[in-house]
């Protein structure tokens, strides 16, 4: 058999196989390794030209466990536990927007302490994320000694969550009406301590992660996405801001009271790999900013009410209540739909690794079958979040 | 925050039969509810006219509201967000339960695509015009639609 040299084709192309497919997931050992702690769900069937992929598919529900239906069976409060359970550290957002939700319906105000607080635990969640995700690309990409950085910087902002929240995460902070416990516990008086820890390990994820020429290369150019194709397929979050839209929920549409916060919303220019982990950087910067300003505020505060009063009987409307966060992977959003009495007519989540993972083929034709892992741990599809 | 006036978007649609609720708070999503043989004219003209420009389509579902309300027991939910206006919209597609289908919103977001083979997957509703419309969440072989109400949920639970 002879190879023509002088050919633009691929090698497997004048090799007589010019398309070749594989599947990747979900079971395999890389997917279950990048995907988050909680275990990806998805798979992916690969088309090749080489090692350039030529079109992807991807099969999500291998984790569907009917988190929706569940959720209609009981009552308003029965929902809960399964609603932490969108994702690890990011069940504190989903437990946010649901509750919003529930309150919009019943017309229930927050106590200060209340608002303070979820705001406080959903930005120590976002930096927990947001470094479990740079801890996922790292191992994508092989490089063990920064995996354990961002490992070691994810304990970290677990372990403020849990003083914050008063317990593990997964615990049911937030409730309808309030939250369930206050910030008697070490948070108050230990952040500073906490907080310098994080950003030591900031620090080194700087030089192992966002300045290492290793990384640079693998991400540049890599699974690159407009903003106007970002929109179009339901991107949200730092992909979206990558691309260059400016949207974040916090600034645009302020709830809890993100108003009378002080960030910046960083954006990016290229859409590409690299830009998303500049933006999780940056956002994990900005979030510390703000837990130190609800930090500040609710020492001022002093210990009051956690919960509204009548958060134990609640009364519902006929109609729909809903809300929408900004949760460290893009918007999730809660649309609730009652009779008046009894259990809910419609739980509805608008999961943002759903609506991201259908942009998949998108970022990812056209780059090589390598890119995938790392574009998969970076953009964060959380699998109870995108399959519920 | 709804700066679009809810009597501007009924005066500008009252040709597709709209229904515009009034909001309680100002900057609460604005909710239309459309007969669903309209809902893909309205969806065009909130993303295309200047005074909406619903871009961006944050989420796509269907509420039952269950079986004795057959000419309107479906309705495909359809939620929208206008950076522009910083606005949000909430369009409620009426389907009736004797013919459960409606048009495609695939040609204005393709991101609608997977929401609305969810649908398809848990209500049974077809969309007419989706590429490539099959279950998504179930397995390929599955039988029946799991979040309908084909029972009442009080009845249900007795049962």
């Amino acid at each position: 058999m002879s190879i023509d040299l002088e050919s633009t084709d691929s090698l497997s192309a004048r090799l007589g196989f010019p398309e070749s497919s594989v599947e990747v997931g979900f079971s395999h050992p890389g997917v279950r390794h990048v995907t988050t702690a909680a275990g990806g769900s998805a798979s992916f069937l690969v088309h090749l030209d080489d090692d350039r992929i030529t079109d992807l598919e991807v099969d999500i529900g291998f984790g569907h466990r009917g988190f929706e239906f569940t959720c209609e069976q009981g009552d308003w409060m029965d929902a809960l536990p399964h609603v932490s359970r969108l994702g690890l550290a990011s069940g504190v957002m989903a437990e946010t927007a649901y509750c919003l939700a529930v309150e919009a319906l019943a017309g229930l105000p927050l106590p200060d302490r209340a608002i303070w607080g979820r705001m406080l635990a959903n930005e120590l969640a976002r930096i927990t994320d947001h470094a479990a995700r740079i801890g996922a690309l790292l191992n994508a990409i092989g490089l063990g000694e920064g995996a354990l950085v961002a490992h070691r910087m994810e304990t970290l902002g677990m372990g403020a969550l849990g003083a914050a929240t008063g317990g593990a995460p997964l615990d049911g902070y937030v409730v309808p009406g309030g939250v369930r416990s206050g910030l008697e516990g070490a948070l108050l008086e230990d952040w500073s301590e906490r907080r310098a820890a994080i950003e030591g390990e900031l620090v080194i994820l700087d030089r192992v992660a966002v300045t290492n020429p290793t990384v640079v290369r693998r991400l540049r150019d890599v699974a690159p996405i407009s903003a106007d194709d970002a929109i179009a397929w339901g991107v949200t979050g730092p992909a979206l801001r990558a691309a260059g839209a400016p949207l974040d929920l916090r600034r645009d549409r302020p709830y809890l009271a993100y108003g009378a916060l002080d960030f910046d919303v960083p954006v990016g220019e290229h859409g590409d790999g690299l830009d998303r982990l500049l933006v999780v950087v940056e956002e994990i910067r900005q979030s510390l900013g703000m837990v130190d300003q609800c930090h500040k505020l609710l020492t001022s505060l002093g210990p009051g009410e956690l919960r509204a009063s009548g958060s134990d009987a609640l009364h519902f409307a006929v109609g729909e209540g809903v809300a929408s966060v900004e949760a460290s992977t893009g918007e999730l959003g809660f649309l609730l739909a009652s009779d008046g009495g009894g259990p809910p007519r419609r739980v509805r989540c608008r999961a943002p690794s759903f609506y991201n993972a259908q942009a998949l083929p998108t970022m990812l034709v056209g780059d090589r079958l390598d890119d995938l892992l790392p574009t998969v741990a970076l953009l964060h599809i959380v699998g109870p979040e995108c399959d519920r | 925050m709804s700066r679009v006036e809810p009597n501007s978007i009924r005066a500008r649609h009252r040709d597709l039969e709209v229904e515009v609720a009034e909001p309680a708070r100002p900057d609460d999503e604005l909710r239309i509810a459309v007969p669903g043989p309209h809902a893909k004219t309205l969806l065009t003209r909130l993303v295309s006219e200047e005074e909406t420009a619903a871009r961006r389509l944050v989420d796509l579902t269907v509420i039952d509201r269950g079986p004795g309300r057959e000419d309107v027991r479906f309705e495909v939910v359809y939620r929208l967000h206008s950076s522009l206006h910083q606005a949000a919209f909430r369009v409620h597609a009426t389907v009736p339960a004797a013919d459960p289908s409606i048009a495609s919103a695939t040609a204005l977001w393709p991101g609608a695509a997977w929401p609305e083979r969810e649908a398809f997957d848990l209500f049974g509703i077809h969309f007419k015009g989706h590429p490539d419309l099959r279950r998504l969440l179930l397995e390929p072989g599955f039988k029946g639609a799991p979040l309908r109400r084909e029972t009442e949920r009080a009845e249900g639970r007795e049962a």
